[in-house]
């Protein structure tokens, strides 16, 4: 009598602990969505922005002989002037104007927290906002030609997501 | 001997019971299951067709119609051109744009500023171009890109633009 009462009370307990399993599963399941949903990847679209955005600025025609920003920049290497201004000087300001007429808006009301736009040495120093969330770079090289030499100067633009947009 | 039989009957409905639950339950299971593939498949359709627009983008920009002979950049003669290409030649146009689901393409100067739309007549001092548009529901993607034109005075000249295609959003049934 008091063994079949106890298979019986073993088989009650069995069958809770399959109940239990299933509701873990189950649990897991929905939180294993949840998790894939929240940490979506940045898109693509951001990646080809940015790299179309430093072929626009680099190609642009400043107001210094109508000559472009790369122009600009090996005029800045030689240093050399744009008028009576430091060449420098004047291709900071030129593109200080362009990223805010090009990600201004974007900032203040998009989903961009920052952006940078530097190269190697220092002369091209430009940041706005915050440097957080996620980073999409894109890089262009200048080749400098002095004298007889030709060397390459990296400018590197990175920009700062924060929701990434669908 | 009828005690034995009322045990067994209630033991055959215990487990009636029990089948009944597992069975409700899978069936919840299942039907969460459905809810989940169903959103899957939702999602999957929006972003092949935020990929398709996308790649749009570099396809418009890379047009023989639109884009510059030496660099990555639109040719703002061309733009002239094709907005006033006669209407019968722009139609086999307009047949692909729809056939590819595209409801609008527009090209906007950003810098310098300018205003207005584009026409042989103010280019260059103006900032839109409307190359095509339907009118409906459209979701829109953007680019940004170099608008150069030639000028006698000071030669090849570039701005910068936005270049804005709009994809056709699908009709929920």
């Amino acid at each position: 009598m008091i063994n079949k009462k106890r298979k019986k009370a073993q088989q009650e307990v069995m069958g809770f602990v399959v109940i239990v399993l299933l509701v873990i599963v189950i649990g897991i399941m929905i939180f294993t969505f949840s998790l894939q949903r929240s940490l979506r990847k940045p898109s693509y679209i951001e990646d080809i922005r940015v790299n179309d955005l430093m072929n626009s600025i680099m190609q642009y025609s400043t107001g210094c002989e109508f000559e472009d920003v790369k122009g600009i920049i090996e005029r800045c290497y030689n240093s050399e002037k744009c008028g009576n201004q430091d060449a420098c000087d004047y291709l900071n300001e030129e593109l200080r104007k362009i990223l805010n007429a090009t990600l201004g808006k974007e900032r203040e009301y998009g989903n961009i927290i920052g952006y940078k736009l530097v190269d190697e040495s220092g002369k091209i120093n430009i940041s706005e906002g915050e440097e957080r969330g996620n980073l999409v770079a894109s890089k262009y090289l200048v080749p400098i030609f002095s004298g007889t030499t030709t060397t390459n100067v990296e400018v590197t633009l990175y920009i700062y997501f924060g929701k990434i947009q669908d | 001997m009828r005690n034995k039989k009322r045990k067994a009957q209630l033991q055959i409905q215990e487990m009636a019971f029990v089948l009944v639950a597992i069975i409700l339950l899978f069936g919840l299971v299942l039907l969460g299951f459905a809810v989940f593939q169903s959103a899957k498949v939702k999602q999957l359709a929006y972003e092949i067709r935020k990929e398709k627009t996308i790649g749009m983008l570099d396809s418009i920009a890379n047009m023989p119609e639109f884009s510059c002979k030496n660099a990555y950049c639109l040719d703002e003669e061309k733009l002239i051109a094709y907005l006033e290409m006669p209407n019968e030649q722009k139609e086999t146009y307009n047949n692909i744009w729809e056939k590819s689901k595209i409801a609008l393409i527009k090209v906007e100067r950003i810098l310098p500023e300018e205003s207005g739309t584009c026409n042989s007549q103010n280019y260059p001092d103006c900032k839109t171009y409307t190359l095509y548009q339907r009118n409906i529901d459209y979701q829109a993607y953007s680019t940004f890109m170099p608008l150069c034109y030639y000028d006698s005075i000071y030669g090849w000249k570039c701005d910068i633009a936005k270049l804005i295609v709009g994809f056709e959003v699908p009709k929920v049934k």
